[in-house]
């Protein structure tokens, strides 16, 4: 009963609460979008990293994939030491250079070479892995030529890749998602021998790729591989993600601030309209407790008040949340050079749950306190101070 | 005195501390209430009146003496045990009335039920009835705001009958009434007593403490006959 007065109180007080929510929603839209931001990436790096069973890097020593120019010479030798490493089920070697490719029109691309039978960095939408004088292309690339399955296009280097602008035509056998792709990327495989051959380095890769048996211990294997072969680093992809994380505790940092400013103001103003909700019922208190009503009863009907507030505020927060952090999503993700699979904003439930439940412990505490406080106030001299 | 009063007071005192200065509201008074007993304190503003009925009540602790209801010494008693005792043996009516202004007569009437456990239905039918006593079976929907202030006192009576207390206390019931209007309360009181409710009250309206049987005048914190 005492429930229904504090419901009614809130609808009586509708600007108030409108007011109230709208705050506290902001607040709770902010916590949550810090919540995605602080998880999202090292969630969808994670993932990224091990959307294919490849979870240890071999680079050159002080090197990570894609870091720097340098190369592993003799990889073949290396890539049969480590697969007799136990626990190895097979090591991808790639090359990256980056070429001019001729179609209708040229453009600049990055040209991965792979081995087909043994690659971890492209899924095919369509046709198959390239052979020799075939390639796989990225849709940014077709769409950007102009190309389709069966076209040839020519690959060439750049001018400032070697004197000799040897150039090589392959026929387009399929059409690819390349996994660390950035957006917009335009991106092709070929076959890694055709790749060293046109760029003259033989037996290189720029990065290996392990692959490991089902219940092998990545991190191990990582660690055998840096012992055994200093010239190369092994990372497994929780070491990665480590290192990324490292690299990104900015946004950590600024997730964690802002998201406590945010819990700090839904706070403050759910436990300022509490306190004001309390106070103005100070006399009526007192009288209750007078007839017999329990600190308790009376206490928990200022709950549901704080949880009505606390309850409308979740929601249209997280609604809220969820609108920005994807339009925010949408500005981030056209940061140069970032694989297009990173997400920044990753709504999961375990975000959506910690907001909702951090908001609603503030709404209870907000109204506990204060209504402890004043229920255990003594209510004789409360009585004297209310009536005339 | 003998456990057979509802309620008896022994040598209380009450003193507040205001800063260094102790204020003593009650002096040594010694008092007790009947089974069916309709006694009014009179005296002036800050005699002690209040004080004294909030003693009696169990609201407030003395800090000497002893309140005893029934066989009960309130001394003996938890705050939790108190508010409990007051719940189902006490009914209070205060002279601003203090209904709860988002719920309507009957509910207002429920709520001390309510806090008793007993069954929706059950409240429902008892302040159905406990609003027809006081001449409001009519207005038993309608929210205080929308009733008089004789009407919103009468609700007020209802609620502090609802557990069925074995003694009601009215701190300046008419206080907030015109003549009309209290006159009407007055009777209420009255017909409650004659049914055999003990009443005490604290007032300054001569037309309340003139019904009253047993009237003691409070003054300084001492009851005089």
């Amino acid at each position: 009963m005492l429930a229904r007065t504090s419901l009614r109180e809130l609808w009586h007080h509708r600007v108030r609460t409108a007011l109230a929510v709208s705050g506290v929603a902001v607040a709770t839209a902010l916590l949550l979008d810090m919540l995605m931001l602080g998880g999202g990436i090292e969630s969808s790096f994670t993932q990224l990293l091990s959307s294919r069973d490849y979870v240890v890097r071999v680079t050159p020593a002080g090197t990570l994939p894609f870091d720097s120019e340098a190369t592993i010479p003799a990889f073949s030798a290396l890539a049969d030491s480590i697969a007799d490493l136990p626990g190895v089920a097979g090591v991808a070697p790639v090359l990256a250079a980056n070429l001019e490719v001729r179609g209708r029109e040229r453009r600049n691309a990055l040209v991965l070479g792979v081995d087909p039978a043994e690659q971890g960095v492209l899924s095919l939408l369509e046709g198959r892995l390239p052979g020799e004088g075939e390639s796989a292309v990225s849709e940014d690339l077709a769409g950007a030529l102009g190309l389709a399955m069966g076209d040839r296009v020519t690959i060439a280097l750049t001018a400032s890749l070697g004197v000799d602008r040897r150039s090589r035509e392959m026929e387009i056998v399929g059409i690819a998602r390349f996994l660390y792709g950035a957006r917009g990327e335009l991106t092709m495989a070929v076959p890694i021998e055709e790749l060293r051959s046109l760029t003259d380095r033989p037996d290189e890769a720029a990065f290996g790729m392990v692959r490991i048996a089902g219940s092998a211990d990545a991190e191990r294997i990582a660690a055998e591989i840096a012992a055994n072969l200093p010239r190369v680093d092994a990372t497994s992809v929780t070491g990665l993600v480590d290192q990324a994380q490292a690299r990104l505790s900015y946004f950590r940092q600024l997730a964690f601030i802002l998201g406590s400013v945010a819990l700090l103001v839904a706070a403050l103003l759910v436990g300022t309209i509490m306190t004001v909700s309390v106070n103005e019922r100070y006399g009526a208190i007192a009288a209750m407790r007078a007839i017999g009503i329990s600190r308790r009863s009376l206490v928990r009907g200022f709950i549901v008040e704080g949880l009505g507030v606390a309850l409308l505020a979740a929601t249209l927060g997280i609604a809220l949340g969820v609108a920005t952090g994807a339009y925010l999503e949408r500005v981030l993700s056209d940061f140069p050079g970032l694989p297009a699979a990173i997400r920044f904003f990753v709504l999961d439930a375990r975000s959506v749950a910690a907001t909702a439940l951090t908001v609603l412990v503030i709404g209870v505490l907000a109204a506990a306190v204060p209504a402890w406080h004043v229920c255990g106030k003594n209510i004789s001299t409360t009585l004297h101070r209310e009536e005339p | 005195m003998t456990s057979e009063h509802v309620v008896e007071g022994i040598d209380l005192h009450r003193d507040y501390r205001l800063g260094s200065v102790v204020i003593s509201a009650i002096r040594g008074v010694t008092i007790s209430v009947d089974p069916g007993a309709f006694l009014a304190f009179t005296g002036p503003s800050g005699s002690g009146k209040s004080t004294l009925l909030h003693l009696l009540g169990g609201i407030d602790v003395p800090t000497s003496g002893v309140v005893r209801f029934g066989k009960t010494d309130l001394a003996t008693l938890g705050e939790r045990d108190r508010s409990r005792l007051r719940l189902l043996n006490v009914g209070f009516v205060f002279q601003r009335f203090h209904l709860l202004p988002m719920l309507s007569a009957s509910e207002n009437v429920e709520l001390p039920m309510s806090e008793a456990g007993v069954p929706r239905a059950e409240r429902r039918d008892r302040a159905a009835a406990l609003l027809e006593r006081v001449g409001l079976a009519d207005r038993r929907l309608h929210r205080p705001g929308e009733l008089s202030g004789g009407q919103q006192q009468r609700v007020a009576v209802a609620r502090a009958i609802a557990n069925a207390p074995t003694v009601l206390f009215a701190d300046e019931p008419t206080g907030e009434l015109d003549r009309r209007t209290s006159e009407s309360l007055v009777s209420l009181l009255a017909d409650l007593n004659a049914d055999g409710m003990s009443l005490v009250v604290a007032t300054h309206d001569p037309g309340l403490a003139e019904v009253a049987p047993r009237r003691l005048e409070v003054v300084d914190g001492r009851v005089r006959p």
